[in-house]
């Protein structure tokens, strides 16, 4: 079983992120499920992809950084009991912080994880306020991630874009890099460009 | 610069078409969601809130979603910022005159109680504009994230 942690800020994307990722591996026949943490109370993102159709395990009421660190561990014993995916894409809450989930996942004992890949999804419409107000947490997502993703390219000037990727380049020279619109998957490489360490 | 702290406010609001004999959007200018629809107020309705919680002092707006489900039919709404305008995708039956919104308000640096009276006040503004009623059903602070 391979996971990918989708980590990047709240509203930057990592939901359409997550089911643009699911479409594309579930079309190339792998199985594919989701664990989705959300800080609140009710699930708003759980209900949208089990619409979709996807097969979605919920954690909500806390964040799987620190309060419910435990239970991604039983979730993803969980899922590799009852759907044996090949694949599991994980949405931790935007407000967990990438080091924490490093340290929840390596504390889950279990299910077999062959490969952990770490996407970060950076919001270049927000990107200069948000580090303004929240730098070390967005800059932890960009230095523990195999790759980063860059949305909301149908929204972003040119301008803002090119601000997002100078600003990781900064903390990661070293990582791929890419600027996409994940409604259509315009600019979005197929998994296995994005994160080749999963390969 | 500051470490994210974060005290999420859920909660359920039930909307309803208010009742023609009750409606005066004619004589006040007020649209109505007759010739509107539920996805433009619900838009609406997100852009308040985003103003509102950052009126309440909110350091940041980290996110503002909500999803109604109807038969086989989804709304969702979603606004990060107060300067960039709301999305909603999806839609519900044209028919639809009542329906429940599940809403998550996730505003960095704001308590559950300023962010509750956002959210009454954005309900307020945008019943007034979309002639239309709707009620807090139930609302749930989450535990803080620090």
């Amino acid at each position: 079983m391979r996971l990918i942690v989708l980590t990047g800020f709240l509203g930057s994307g990592k939901t359409t992120a997550l089911l643009s990722l699911a479409r594309e591996l579930q079309a190339g026949g792998s199985r594919v499920a989701m664990v989705v943490n959300e800080i609140g109370d009710i699930g708003i993102d759980d209900r949208l992809l089990e619409r979709l159709g996807g097969n979605v395990w919920e954690l909500l009421g806390g964040c799987i950084c620190c309060t419910l660190a435990g239970r991604l561990g039983e979730t993803l014993a969980e899922v590799a009991r009852t759907h044996a995916p090949d694949v599991v894409l994980i949405e931790p809450s935007g407000a967990s912080h990438p080091e924490t989930i490093d340290g929840a996942l390596a504390g889950s004992h279990g299910p077999v994880v062959e490969a952990i890949a770490r996407l970060a999804i950076v919001d270049p419409l927000r990107l200069t306020e948000l580090v303004a107000v929240l730098e070390p947490l967005l800059e932890a997502h960009v230095r523990h991630a195999n790759a980063v993703l860059i949305t909301k390219a149908d929204l972003a000037s040119a301008a803002e874009i090119e601000a997002a990727r100078n600003w990781v380049q900064s903390l990661r020279a070293d990582l791929p890099c890419f600027a996409a619109d994940l409604k259509t998957g315009a600019g979005r490489p197929p998994v296995s460009e994005l994160l080749p360490c999963l390969n | 610069m500051s470490e994210l702290k974060l005290h999420p406010f859920a909660t359920r609001v039930r909307w309803q078409r208010r009742a023609t004999a009750e409606m005066s959007h004619e004589a006040s200018g007020e649209t109505s969601v007759g010739t509107s629809d539920w996805g433009t107020v619900l838009g609406c309705f997100a852009a308040a809130i985003a103003t509102e919680v950052r009126r309440a002092g909110a350091r940041t707006i980290g996110h503002i979603k909500g999803i109604a489900c109807g038969p086989g039919q989804t709304l969702r709404v979603n606004c990060v910022s107060e300067r960039i305008a709301a999305e909603v995708q999806g839609k519900l039956p044209a028919d639809v005159s009542e329906f429940e919104l599940d809403l998550v308000v996730l505003a960095h640096g704001l308590a559950p109680a300023p962010a509750r009276a956002a959210v009454e006040a954005a309900l307020t503004q945008t019943c007034a504009r979309h002639s239309c009623t709707g009620i807090l059903l139930a609302a749930y602070p989450g535990r803080e994230h620090r």
